[in-house]
């Protein structure tokens, strides 16, 4: 009778030669190495390279290769000389990486974020944003005439838009001013905002939303949402963004080019539930529950305030003021995947430390050119 | 003797590239899909199933694997996990490579997963040159290409501050 054990026999060792792992097989260990060690794996061999470009382009069950909408989260000290971190989270490989050096701006202004994708910086002096994937470039403007001190900050097409914000004792402190990126010049004659967003501070009572012609501002708490069109300089509004009288906190994102609402349910007692919403951008109607998310992630919120960073098909919500987890949802064709992350550099920051977060789509392009050109090095983290 | 009050006990015959017979319950050899296919299809259970791309020292390990995972459907997953870890713990890459690529002819899902993991692993935090001399690969890159290569792995492997 043959025996399940293996008996000693001479073993023929993989060929010291030639390559023994190639094709389907390669693509498939490839596809458990993390985005940022990819890019020296490509470098291997030009066969390598095909089968890094090839696994990226597959999902298994096991591993979604396509899942590539990093989190962002800059860490400021909340005092001069501003000293930042940044680190982002990749859904593909579940890791957590350290960005160095941070965004050189970090260093004079506080960094602020608007809309999942747009960094910037206000201050007297100038104007700063960034919008590309992992913030290497810089554009730096003039500031705007009316000084702010928490106004509405949004990249809508070329066009960025700064409303509201203003103190008091401007003459206008509820001006719009818009400035061309391609033109590089500023259109002050944009109107003012609706009156009844001007109690609220921008970073914390509003959410933002852009696609390339238009601007959503959703107050979180009222629901109550404006649309601004920079070609027209035209305002519309206010619509009632609450398919649920019991939201307490709305907040708003486009998620491949759909803008979608995600209501806070709630009381006094605390945080019920959170649902999202699909809603047409022309008439302001939700137009059908997208997704609701499973009651165990609800009770890490905790709070009845959020924000959202939304990257394609990925949504990330978190407590702003918070965020030790990060709940985290992949909108797809079969309906919701939940999950949620633990965010180490919330629960290890301390009470001087602001985070800011955005959301980016990353490709193994994007990682070269930071290693490359932004002179950026990349560190895993195992918290 | 046939009958189906004994096809739980049913075993089959596996033979070695190197020529050696391996007799496997069959509800172990189930947990391979290529198996599993033969089975389902007209293959008779008395043939000698050849393996002509597996050494002896390979199949022993991933029947092991097999058995190990098709005996524990109903145990606890903990179990299996450390298991699994445990399992291809300390092995040399020319093993692991041998296993990966028997994982994936005999479609054995779960071994190729970790299998295929444990090789990720190694080639993470590596500059591209050690990935290739462990993997064995040529370099067809030309000298430009390289040294521009070079100079980007200059920034990407330089140690933390």
């Amino acid at each position: 009778m043959a025996t399940e054990n293996c008996k000693e026999v001479e073993v023929e060792v993989v060929g010291d030669q030639e390559a023994p792992l190639h094709g389907d097989i390669l693509e498939a260990i490839l596809s458990h190495v993390p985005l940022i060690d990819l890019v020296p794996a490509s470098h291997v061999s030009k066969s390598w390279k095909s089968a890094v470009f090839s696994s990226l382009h597959q999902s298994t069950a096991a591993t979604n290769n396509k899942l590539n909408q990093w989190l962002i989260v800059h860490k400021q000290r909340v005092r001069s000389p501003y000293h930042t971190t940044t680190h982002a989270y990749d859904p593909r490989s579940h890791v957590w990486i350290e960005i160095t050096p941070p965004p050189s701006i970090g260093h004079v202004s506080i960094l602020r974020s608007s809309h999942s994708t747009l960094l910037y910086s206000l201050s007297p002096s100038s104007l700063s944003f960034s919008s590309d994937p992992l913030h290497l470039t810089w554009h730096h403007a003039a500031p705007p005439t009316t000084w702010r001190s928490d106004p509405v900050v949004a990249a809508v097409g070329r066009h960025v838009i700064i409303a509201g914000g203003g103190c008091d004792f401007e003459d206008n402190p509820l001006a719009v001013e818009i400035y061309d990126v391609e033109s590089r010049t500023w259109d002050r004659t944009c109107g003012s905002v609706p009156a009844n967003l001007k109690d609220s501070s921008s970073s914390t009572w509003l959410s933002i939303a852009t696609n390339n012609t238009k601007l959503f501002i959703t107050e979180k708490q009222s629901g109550a949402t404006h649309a601004f069109e920079p070609d027209t300089k035209t305002w519309s509004g206010p619509f009632d963004l609450r398919p649920d009288p019991r939201i307490c906190c709305s907040v708003i994102a486009f998620s491949n080019g759909r803008l979608i609402l995600i209501g806070l349910i709630g009381d006094v007692d605390g945080l019920k539930g959170v649902k999202m919403w699909g809603v047409n951008c022309d008439t302001f109607e939700c137009e059908g529950l997208i997704g609701e998310m499973p009651l165990e992630l609800v009770a890490k919120l905790k709070r009845e305030n959020s924000s959202v960073c939304v990257g394609g098909s990925v949504v990330y919500v978190y407590d702003p003021e918070g965020a030790e987890e990060v709940i985290w949802c992949e909108l797809g064709v079969g309906g919701c995947r939940w999950g949620s992350v633990r965010c180490a550099v919330a629960i290890e920051r301390n009470r001087m430390d602001r985070l800011v977060f955005t959301c980016s789509t990353v490709g193994i392009e994007d990682v070269e050119k930071a290693m490359r050109w932004g002179n950026r090095r990349f560190r895993p983290l195992r918290w | 003797m046939a009958s189906s009050i004994e096809n739980n006990n049913e075993k089959l015959t596996l033979k070695s590239s190197d020529g050696e017979e391996f007799l496997v319950e069959k509800h172990v050899a189930l947990q391979s899909t290529l198996l599993q296919n033969m089975l389902d299809s007209d293959c008779s259970s008395a043939d000698v199933i050849p393996l002509p791309k597996i050494d002896a020292r390979t199949l022993a390990l991933v029947l092991g694997y097999c058995k190990k995972h098709a005996d524990a459907s109903s145990s606890k997953q903990g179990e299996l996990n450390s298991f699994d870890s445990e399992f291809l713990k300390d092995m040399d890459m020319g093993a692991l490579f041998n296993l990966v690529l028997a994982a994936n002819f005999m479609e054995i899902k779960g071994l190729l997963d970790i299998a295929a993991q444990k090789i990720a692993d190694t080639i993470k935090d590596k500059p591209h040159q050690e990935v290739r001399e462990i993997f064995h690969v040529e370099n067809d890159y030309t000298p430009e290409e390289e040294a521009a290569v070079r100079e980007e792995n200059r920034w990407a492997f330089e140690g933390f501050p």
